[in-house]
């Protein structure tokens, strides 16, 4: 019933000067020339912060303490303490991103290292590679239930997961029952032993991993579309992303990753139990914030991460070394964190930029505000 | 005395000067136009006045011939200043109401009734005639139009009658007589003597309303309050572009039978019949009231909606409806109306916001270059006329038509053949807007289909080969061939309607 003559019609097409067209079709409207934005007096000074303040703390400590600082043994000590938090964080950079919350990622790298425990040394009593490839497996059912709850079910992925955080914990208790499990076969504590070119093992680990997700998170059109995700759900979706596949996808990785930083765990420690994993929530969450404020000012990304564990970390090392109290170390975490956050927020204002101020504001409130200061 | 003077305001953003000196005077009892190209600094200059800019240099800012000083919305507010910006500035997860009642106050004091306030709501939008829209709805569900009634509502409702009302575009969404309501609004408001300032790109509008005009170009007032009467459509756009303005004419592709588009029997919310068939090389123009489920059309169409009944096929493929990336696998793009909220990645550089429905990338391993991508949407910045034309530059920081220009660039990038678009021109200037046709008419020309959904008839009978006019949910008129001019299509959308509160509503 609509088919009306087409012929007549496209004579139309010709339009008419009426609103006033103008055929600039080609140039801009604004013959002078315009300075680009954010270059050169504008590089945001916050966003190295993090490396002048390690290079601060370092050298304060050197001078402070140098026998005790300037040891082979206190670096290669930071460097593998640090490395499971970054493993783990850099994980969880991925929902993240996706603008999903993991906080099941470090009760899952707790549970993933008793599993892994459990079967080489208590249950079937299995061979190390087949234990490992079974713990992977628990690592991605654990992600495939965080993903179907909150891109399925639509569950808010706050709630979500912080359900599955204690369905692990009761399933940590289970298979500890407060006792520590452990010692494992040579072989699977050879996983981490060793050093390479005087870096431990782990930490090639963490490079590996911390290689892959920078790729894929910062230089495929994947990670983009994460990204997207993120930066505004129903725009992504309506761009034509699988927006649910997507945040589905980091989730699942996300619980991968901490089954990997799980075993790597079990491996470098030697035993497990079940109080192990909730210690690395904040720290990981932490550094994940942190490192959003760095490098990419308002994105999340490995290099920023990387730093801010590897920050902090050097920090309570050299706290502690110097006889520093437990909670002068925690105090440390907490203030790095808000100094971070909040001189990006102050160099951005003197910048007119917003992009942590958002960044933080879609993770915080989680109510929408109105925007007044943007056209 | 003069109700607002302005005199001598700067404004620079890094290297770029978004106002020049800048100085003009709005009377009390007038509406004073403020017109100019996309990112001529109408934005700026009202943040300025508003006082969430503070401008460089010494300029000075008079309210009834008291001064105010800059940097102070308390104080803006206070010296009766008031304000509709072009993002609305409403709070999309609280109600209408809420929304309100937050610019002024809640009716309770201490105890808030929900059935109370929403009385005071309705009452305080019956007395502007304002009467479909539902106060209790979050603004998240609302559509643009019923989104910038609240935002004028709010502004005029709050403590007395303003001395000096400002309003960015009000109507950049509107159709024509959602428009005639608001206008009569503004000159119930101006004969009570508020000196209204207001932004358009529609020039037309300025001679139905406009008292005095003030027009900026590159941060500058080239125009200073001269009156309408000593002014043409052909001097405003020459005063604004700064040149002549060109004819702009477009080859007609060879009519084709070929569908590209199908829509059978599609119902949704609102719409409750809705068949249509886009041929390749066609620009079929959707268009309807406020409340005719136009607003819903396109979404429903791209599989963004809730549909109860229909199908939709792309070149002969049938759509999963919920799925717009389905849809997207099928060629069928969609330009939400809404770029604000739905179209753009407000912090991202205007290279990833064009590349995100295709994202470039080199090799096996999928690389993206950064770089690549930023060199691959140069064209299409320069050719949509986006200022500035950096990839880099941050999409917030562009003035509301340059954004609107990404967002339809991105169309192009993406390589759709099919597209759906609302309001594809709403808020673009008038240099600038027959690159956007052109852009549409080059995609039809190559043998795509284009749906339109639009508030300008104008612009629709200008650039469309058929439109269909909705009301109550179902098409209720075709216009074509010379039956299309902006008049008709006025007639038969207000007829439709008239018909249909005398046999449906009543
Ligand atoms: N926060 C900001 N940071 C950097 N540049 C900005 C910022 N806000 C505005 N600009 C720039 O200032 C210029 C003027 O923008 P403005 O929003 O005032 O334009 P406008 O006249 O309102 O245009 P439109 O009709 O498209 O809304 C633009 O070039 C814009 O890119
Ligand atoms: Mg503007």
């Amino acid at each position: 019933m609509l088919e009306h003559s087409l012929s007549t019609e496209a004579s139309r097409r010709a339009i008419p000067p009426a609103d006033s067209a103008s055929a600039s079709t080609t140039e801009p409207l604004q013959p002078d020339v315009r300075p680009e934005r954010r270059r050169g007096a504008e590089v945001q000074w916050s966003a190295y912060l993090g490396i002048v303040i390690f290079v601060l703390i370092v050298t304060t400590f050197s001078i402070w303490i140098p026998d005790l600082f300037l040891t082979t043994s206190n670096w290669q000590s930071i460097a593998q303490t640090g490395a499971i938090t970054a493993i783990l964080a850099v994980g969880l950079l991925i929902p993240l991103s996706a603008g999903a919350y993991d906080l099941s990622c470090a009760q899952c790298l707790g549970f993933t290292s008793l599993v892994c425990s459990w079967l080489m040394i208590q249950g079937p009593r299995l061979s190390v590679p087949v234990a490992i490839a079974i713990t992977l497996l628990v690592g991605l059912v654990v992600g495939l239930l965080n993903g179907f709850l909150v891109a399925f079910l639509r569950l808010d992925s706050f709630i979500a997961t912080l359900g599955s955080t204690s369905l692990l914990l009761a399933g940590c208790i289970l298979i500890a029952n407060s006792e520590y499990l452990g010692p494992f076969p040579s072989d699977f504590a050879s996983l981490t032993s060793g050093r390479f070119l005087g870096v431990p093992t782990i930490c090639l680990y963490l490079a590996a991993l911390g290689l892959l997700v920078w790729y894929v998170l910062e230089h495929t059109p994947l990670g983009r579309r994460i990204q997207a995700t993120g930066a505004n759900a129903e725009a992504a979706r309506l761009a034509g992303l699988r927006t649910r596949r997507l945040i589905f996808g980091s989730l699942v990785a996300s619980a991968v990753v901490a089954s990997i930083a799980g075993i790597l765990y079990a491996s470098v420690i030697g035993t497990t139990n079940q109080n192990d994993g909730p210690p690395y929530l904040l720290p990981a969450f932490t550094a994940a914030f942190l490192g959003a404020t760095q490098l990419k000012p308002g994105t999340f990304n490995v290099g920023g991460t990387v730093i801010a564990v590897y920050l902090l970390g050097t920090g309570v090392q050299g706290l502690q070394l110097i006889g520093g109290q437990i909670w002068i170390v925690t105090a440390f975490n907490g203030a790095a964190l808000l100094v971070a956050v909040s001189s990006a927020q102050i160099s951005e204002r003197l910048r007119g930029d917003q992009a942590v101020s958002r960044m933080l504001r879609r993770f915080s409130s989680r109510s929408e505000h109105p925007d007044r200061l943007e056209a | 005395m003069p109700a607002l003077e302005v005199v001598g305001i700067s404004k620079r953003f890094g290297g770029q000067r978004a106002l020049n000196d800048v100085s003009f005077t709005a009377n009390r009892g007038e509406v004073h136009c403020l017109l100019g190209h996309n990112g001529s600094g109408k934005s700026t200059l009202i943040k300025v006045l508003a006082g969430f800019h503070q401008p460089d240099g010494d300029g000075r800012l008079l309210v009834d011939g008291a001064s105010v000083p800059f940097g102070s919305p308390v104080e803006a507010h206070q010296h009766g200043l008031r304000f509709v910006h072009q993002d609305l500035a409403l709070i999309e997860k609280l109600s209408v109401t809420d929304n309100l009642a937050l610019g002024g106050t809640y009716i309770g004091k201490r105890w808030l009734s929900s059935r109370r306030e929403n009385r005071g709501a309705e009452e305080v939008m019956r007395r502007l005639g304002i009467t479909d829209v539902p106060v209790a709805t979050p603004l998240a569900r609302l559509s643009a139009s019923q989104r910038a009634m609240t935002a004028i509502v709010r502004a005029v409702s709050q403590g007395g009658l303003p001395s000096v009302l400002v309003c960015d575009e009000p109507t950049a969404s509107l159709s024509e007589n959602e428009k005639e309501r608001l206008f009569s609004l503004l000159r119930a408001l101006r004969d009570r003597g508020v000196a209204i300032i207001y932004v358009t790109h529609r020039l037309h509008e300025v001679f139905q309303i406009g008292d005095h005009v003030t027009v900026l170009r590159d941060g500058r007032n080239v125009v200073d309050s001269l009156p309408v009467t000593s002014l043409d459509h052909g001097s405003l756009v020459a005063a604004i572009l700064g040149r002549e303005p060109e004819a702009f004419y477009t080859t007609p592709p060879a009519p084709s039978l070929e569908p590209v588009i199908e829509v059978e029997g599609l119902a949704g919310e609102r719409v409750r019949d809705l068949s249509v068939t886009v041929h390749a090389g066609e620009i079929v123009g959707l268009v309807g009231l406020m409340g005719s489920g136009v607003e819903e059309a396109l979404p429903l169409i791209f599989g963004a909606g809730a549909t109860t009944a229909g199908e939709v096929r792309v070149r002969g493929r049938t759509l999963k409806p919920g799925h717009p990336d389905d849809a997207v696998d099928a060629g069928l793009v969609y330009v939400p109306g809404d770029r604000k909220r739905l179209g753009g990645f407000a912090h991202w550089p205007l290279s990833s916001n064009i590349t995100v429905s295709s994202i470039p990338s080199v090799g096996p391993m999928k690389w993206l270059s950064r770089r690549r991508e930023r060199a691959s949407v140069l064209t299409y910045l320069t050719s949509f006329g986006v200022m500035p034309a950096s990839p880099k530059a941050i999409f917030s920081t562009l003035s509301g038509g340059n954004q609107q220009k990404v967002v339809i660039a991105r169309t192009q990038h993406s390589g759709a053949t099919a597209v759906l678009v609302e309001d594809p021109t709403a808020g673009v200037d008038v240099g600038a807007k027959p690159a956007i046709y052109a852009a549409l008419a080059r995609i039809a020309g190559a043998g795509g289909a284009i749906l339109l959904m639009t508030s300008d008839y104008e612009e629709a009978s200008m650039i469309c080969d058929r439109v269909i006019v909705l009301s109550a949910g179902l098409p209720v008129a075709w216009l074509s061939g010379d039956a299309l001019t902006p008049d008709s299509i006025l007639t038969a959308s207000l007829r439709a309607h008239s018909d249909d509160g005398a046999t449906a509503d009543a």
